[in-house]
């Protein structure tokens, strides 16, 4: 990989780390969701410094050019990203359940409360 | 020692038939006690519930037939109630059979008892179609649990104290009438059915329209499966 690209790539991975970084520290984003871009991050930056990896790992799963094992990996990350979004929009949803059966329940005793009141 | 019973009403956009349901409840059963769950409707169903000071549970958004009845299973449970009986809010089901619903569990002999159409094959016998959707997932739940059921989609059930707590927990949030059964099977349940008239809804419509059946059969399909693989739920008793 010629040097002008490797230093491209490395001025764009660190782009992208220090946005992470500020949204993290701003809490635009929960470090517990951000697990898996760091990982896409530290995946890029690999292969950064060692482009050779590329040409490797392709060899050893029988991709013949190695720029396809790269719109592979974007894929697999891509798809990673996505399910832990479902995820957490899943677990959201228990939890938005979980409120709004309580707030309805809480609402019905203290209608009940106040008419027993309003009567005594 | 006196069973205490509820009757849960789960209840989205029936405005045009809550009134008539729970009047009939309130003059002709007195013995049971009710909770109207207003799931979010859009329509004046609240309003109604307010001016006639029934028992309401309000829901600020609507959760679906699943979390809906699951509000009601959380209120069971909170007010200590034995028994609680699915009754839907637009008229289809006839509060007359309610005795016959929970006699089994009374006599402490299931935990679970579905109101069945099809045993008797008297009254409302709903569309051809909607048969068919029920024929395959009967199979599904015998396939998945060895149960011989004939009315798996039936809303109009009762369920005993434990199974009020496991529900209260652990509930599907949409389409939740078949995998309720696999939920009780698997988790050690007894389930029974015994023979009822249900009448075709008075107003409102079903929430299963035509569009959605397949989609209905592959997800229900789909969650009996998983509930089936999933074994025994990880409850607080």
């Amino acid at each position: 990989m010629p040097l002008i690209l490797q230093i491209f790539l490395l001025v764009g991975v660190l782009c992208y780390l220090s946005i992470i970084l500020l949204m993290l520290k701003r809490k635009r984003l929960n470090l517990q969701y951000t697990l898996v871009w760091f990982f896409s991050a530290a995946f890029l930056l690999i292969i950064t410094f060692f482009p050779e990896l590329v040409k490797t790992l392709s060899k050893a799963i029988g991709i013949s050019l190695p720029s396809n094992f790269i719109f592979i990996a974007v894929g697999v990350f891509t798809l990673l990203i996505v399910l832990s979004l479902t995820s957490v929009i899943s677990k959201l949803t228990n939890q938005t359940y979980r409120l709004t059966q309580n707030q309805a329940l809480l609402e019905a005793r203290i209608r009940h409360m106040e008419e027993h009141v309003d009567n005594g | 020692m006196v069973i205490k019973v509820l009757i849960i009403i789960p209840a989205y956009n029936e405005a045009g038939s809550i009134k008539a349901v729970v009047d009939t409840l309130i003059q002709n059963y007195p013995q049971y006690d009710y909770v109207v769950v207003n799931d979010g409707s859009t329509d004046n169903t609240l309003q109604i519930c307010r001016d006639c000071q029934f028992n309401y549970l309000d829901l600020p958004i609507n959760l679906g037939i699943g979390g809906a009845v699951q509000t009601g299973y959380l209120y069971a449970k909170e007010n200590n109630y034995d028994i609680a009986v699915q009754l839907d809010g637009d008229g289809q089901h006839n509060p007359e059979y309610i005795e016959r619903l929970i006699a089994p569990i009374i006599k402490q002999e299931v935990h679970m008892v579905i109101g069945s159409r099809f045993l008797n094959k008297k009254g409302f016998q709903t569309s051809f179609l909607r048969r068919m959707g029920i024929l395959f997932l009967k199979v599904v739940i015998r396939l998945c649990c060895g149960l011989r059921l004939s009315d798996v989609t039936s809303g109009f059930r009762a369920a005993s104290k434990p199974l009020i707590v496991l529900f209260s927990q652990n509930y599907a949030l949409d389409y939740p009438e078949p995998e309720a059964i696999v939920t009780s099977s698997v988790n050690g349940f007894s389930v029974v059915e015994v023979p009822v008239e249900m009448n075709a809804r008075t107003a409102g419509k079903s929430t299963i329209t035509a569009g959605h059946s397949v989609y209905y059969m592959i997800k229900v399909s789909l969650a009996l499966l998983i509930s089936r693989l999933n074994g025994k739920a990880h409850w607080r008793k």
